[in-house]
């Protein structure tokens, strides 16, 4: 696993299920790695802020 | 609010619900139409309006009705590879890595403010780094995050496989918060 793949995986995990799988790989990876762990934030609180953006939500 | 006043308030965010119905539409005349139908149909049913939502949220839900009919009566051919390639646009996620697949640029600190002045400075530089997006991804991405469909709706309503529709998301959200990276945190920099 590389950032390269966990990134995806962490944009697809807010898409789709993980398989138990790619779960067990992107968890392993997000441990050793704080760049991935940032990025994973990243996704969280875009999906929040435009949806307060563009829908008016709190 | 009296009826009145609601009136003018649903009329008054006709600006904002011109911004989503263009992102999704990519046609300024058709947005303006879906805009003006999600609106008139706001103002029939004013009345229902019960204000436990907020009246922009209540008018998005609206407005995703209107786009849905658009984008479903719009007869479009399967998108090609090609045409995929061509929305690239802003930002190349290969580009963001090494060989090895490591961060070139590793992503930066920040988080959603929740509330002030700073939610407010956040929410200017996301709409700015929306505006940017490129148009099939935008519209993929607004589709699923805005209005929440199901990615094999989505799939269906842009003509794209699922895969395809994997590679535009995850784009998409790689140029947005790369452009937060650069714009929302640069900007907190320069303020404190």
């Amino acid at each position: 696993m590389n950032c390269r793949r966990s990134s995806r995986l962490l944009s697809e995990a807010l898409d789709r299920e993980l398989t138990p799988g790619e779960r067990r790989e992107v968890e392993e990876h997000l441990a050793i790695c704080p760049a991935c762990t940032r990025c994973r934030r990243q996704f969280s609180a875009l999906r929040h802020g435009v949806r307060r953006v563009l829908r008016g939500e709190e | 609010m009296d009826s009145s006043e609601l009136r003018t308030e649903i009329v008054r965010h006709r600006a904002d619900l011109l911004r989503i119905a263009t992102i999704q539409l990519r046609d300024p005349h058709l947005a303006e139409d879906v805009v003006q139908e999600a609106l008139l149909a706001a103002l029939q049913s004013a009345e229902t309006y019960e204000g436990r939502a907020k009246l922009k949220t209540w008018l998005v839900g609206i407005l995703k009705f209107k786009v849905l009919d658009a984008l479903r009566s719009r007869a479009r051919s399967p998108r090609t590879m090609t045409d995929l390639e061509a929305e690239r646009g802003t930002t190349d996620v290969d580009a963001l890595f090494d060989e090895t697949g490591t961060w070139r640029e590793k992503p930066r600190e920040w988080e959603d403010p929740t509330h002030g002045t700073r939610q407010r400075d956040f929410d200017r530089v996301l709409e700015r780094c929306l505006e940017k997006l490129p148009g099939v991804a935008a519209q993929a991405f607004v589709l699923r995050e805005v209005f929440e469909l199901e990615a094999e709706e989505v799939c269906s309503l842009v003509s794209v496989t699922r895969n395809h529709l994997n590679v535009l998301l995850y784009r998409a959200r790689m140029s947005l918060r790369r452009c937060l990276d650069l714009h929302w945190v640069a900007e907190e920099g320069a303020t404190t």
